[in-house]
């Protein structure tokens, strides 16, 4: 049997389940998850910069402020609040309740609603503050 | 196996009692960076001046950085089955444990 023995079926992964908006949310929550250890490296960053002197400060404001760090900062609201809402949900999920797959599936889906839009609404806010639009 | 599969109870519950705290710490954040954004040197500076904003912001990165060590480490524990867990691990608790303690020297400095 040694020779022409298929190999052993390995666990399904990323490439063979069919996507559902409950397993996307479970990846998109890791996702997330790294994205704010970075996130937070850089937050780190720029609260030092501010205790380093005006010409850290300055530097870091700039890089933050040109077209690539806004993606990054809407990247990192988005990220906060989507892994937030779902930290609830797991909170919820803790308790033995909204487990059932319609619940899960509905509250998955309202989830990236609910994150795009308020980092939408918190992202057009701060712009508006910051004097951009 | 590493010493990761002695402790997952306390992992899952300091995972959570950090995400709890961490709660009104985010909604401060949104509130703050919203507020302040595009602000100027002196402008930054007099905010992280004042002892309640410089102690919101150390809570936030250090209960933060606790937090993402545990999450990390889920993720080794998942994906990394060779001799690399451990460093990665050792890793991991470094990167975290410098980018807190950054915060809190921040903190001091600027407001203490």
């Amino acid at each position: 049997m040694a020779d022409g023995t298929p190999a052993r079926p390995l666990s399904p992964h990323l490439q063979i389940w069919r996507w559902s908006p409950t397993m996307a949310s479970s990846i998109t929550h890791r996702a997330t998850g790294v994205a704010l250890y970075g996130g937070t490296i850089l937050l780190a960053l720029w609260f030092a910069s501010i205790a380093a002197g005006r010409g850290a400060y300055e530097t870091l404001s700039a890089v933050l402020g040109s077209p690539v760090g806004l993606v990054g900062l809407f990247g990192f609201a988005w990220s906060l609040l989507f892994h937030t809402l779902n930290g609830l949900r797991h909170l919820y999920w803790d308790s033995g309740r909204g487990l059932d797959p319609k619940t899960a599936r509905l509250t998955s889906i309202a989830l990236f609603g609910a994150s795009a839009i308020l980092a939408a609404a918190i992202f057009a806010l701060a712009l508006r503050n910051a004097g951009t639009f | 196996m590493s010493q990761q599969h002695h402790r997952g109870t306390a992992d899952f519950i300091a995972l959570r009692a950090s995400a709890v705290i961490m709660l009104p710490l985010v909604v401060w954040l949104l509130w703050n960076i919203v507020a302040h954004a595009g602000a100027d040197y002196e402008t930054a500076r007099a905010w992280a001046g004042r002892p309640h904003n410089a102690v919101a912001m150390a809570l936030f990165i250090v209960i933060g950085a606790f937090h993402m060590r545990i999450g990390a480490g889920e993720i080794v524990t998942d994906y990394l089955h060779d001799g690399s867990a451990g460093v990665v691990r050792v890793l991991n608790s470094l990167v975290c444990l410098i980018v807190a303690g950054c915060a809190v020297a921040a903190a001091a400095s600027l407001a203490f």
